[in-house]
């Protein structure tokens, strides 16, 4: 959508550069987690962070021995938390807040001298039932310099892997924080009492669900 | 692998030794001689993360250990190279061991010539370690099981997106691939961060 070229342009040049290798960034956002699961934030217990955060980068491994050797960090990597899950399923091993809540995320990054830079990411959390949204899920891009109009690079889906909404950039820690700490009811007040609208979208949305998949479908789902 | 060792992944050894911070307590550490500097150097990262306070010290005699600890506080954390160490200097330490006596962490990276010289020439000193003796299990048993976590992770982007890899790959060339986090990933995993276009 070209009227929000001029804003994912704003977007797009917070730097998500950050200085130190990609191991680095991998045990900067183990330790983050670590945090956490000391402050019971995450239900998640700290061997099994340990077990869940991973790097994976691009050499074979004849090179990565001889890039360790001389102490050298370059290239693409990714660093994961959680087992790959685009289908949700709680059977695969995930971060578990103490509310309920779950998440699993990856971030693709490139390595030079001294510094990486994040190229894409991808977090998502699921909610507890009642919690707004099934799921949120922040996406941002890989760059395309081809053919950037009218593409959202950054953007946050709540609830649908349909729908976009554009988002900040924000640096792995800036997102951990926001799902381990943020995205949660407000815990000075009773959750508020919802509208007729929301009754009805939801039960409309419930028969729609059904009528997709049959409530045989959605029973073994659940 | 020495008999009574037990395989450990550095960052799992690293785990045990933050896990044993707060009291005295003396690990043993073995890796073959090629892997030695690489596996402390990994040691040493992965530790400071969590214990920043961590000293490192590689040291090339007995005595310079002692002097090491003499001149830290014993409830400083350290890891040790102690790969050069042979039958006399282990005896040495095994004279001298109420002046390693610590109240922090001690981690000790060895050799396993080196482990059987300390097992022989030093038996009240390791009588401290006990049960606590791990070994890396080497760099090829680490790539296999690095290579098994990446593949199911290809394996689950396959699932999600339909794609093989030979596709994603076409795509990539053709700048055609969708820009999604995923395809990403993807071209890593498969050692092809030079297609991401960025």
């Amino acid at each position: 959508m070209r009227e929000f070229d001029e804003l994912q342009s704003h977007v797009l040049q917070r730097s998500l550069v950050q200085a130190g290798s990609a191991k680095d960034l991998m045990r900067t956002v183990r330790n983050q987690l670590l945090e956490a699961s000391d402050r019971t934030k995450l239900s998640t217990p700290p061997q099994d962070v340990y077990g869940l955060v991973g790097l994976s980068d691009e050499f074979t491994p004849t090179l990565r021995k001889a890039l360790q050797c001389a102490r050298v960090a370059l290239g693409a990597f990714v660093v994961t938390g959680g087992e790959k899950n685009r289908g949700r399923s709680k059977d695969l091993r995930h971060f578990k807040r103490s509310d309920g809540a779950w998440f699993d995320f990856s971030i693709v990054g490139r390595g030079y001298s001294g510094f990486v830079e994040i190229l894409a990411y991808t977090y998502e959390i699921r909610l507890p039932v009642g919690h707004g949204a099934p799921f949120v899920r922040f996406d941002l891009n890989v760059p395309d310099g081809a053919n950037q109009e009218g593409e959202l690079r950054c953007h946050v889906h709540i609830g649908s892997d349909d729908v976009r909404i554009p988002a900040p950039t924000m640096t792995p820690r800036e997102m951990l924080a926001l799902f381990i700490d943020g995205i949660c009811a407000a815990s000075n007040r009773d959750g508020r009492t919802r509208t007729a609208f929301e009754h009805q979208w939801f039960a409309e949305s419930h028969r729609m669900l059904a009528g997709d998949s049959g409530v045989d479908g959605l029973r073994e789902r659940s | 692998m020495s008999p009574g060792t037990r395989p450990l992944e550095p960052m799992e050894f690293a785990l045990r030794c933050i896990a044993s911070q707060g009291a005295a307590a003396y690990l043993i550490y073995l890796a073959s001689p090629a892997d030695i500097a690489s596996v402390f150097g990994e040691l040493q990262d992965e530790l400071t993360t969590a214990l920043p306070e961590i000293q490192a010290v590689k040291s090339s005699s007995a005595r310079q250990l002692l002097e090491a600890v003499a001149a830290h506080d014993a409830n400083v954390p350290l890891l040790v190279d102690a790969s050069a160490y042979d039958a006399e200097a282990w005896r040495l330490l095994d004279r001298r061991r109420s002046s390693l006596q610590r109240s922090g962490v001690t981690a000790i990276m060895t050799t396993t010539d080196s482990f059987d010289a300390l097992m022989r020439h030093a038996p009240n000193l390791m009588s401290w370690f006990g049960g606590d003796v791990f070994a890396f299990p080497g760099t090829e048993v680490l790539e296999r099981r690095h290579a098994s976590l990446r593949e199911d992770r290809l394996a689950a982007l396959r699932a999600w997106s339909g794609l093989t890899d030979a596709e994603v790959l076409e795509q990539a060339r053709a700048q055609t691939l969708p820009r999604d986090p995923e395809y990403a990933e993807w071209l890593v995993l498969l050692g092809r961060g030079d297609l991401l276009n960025a």
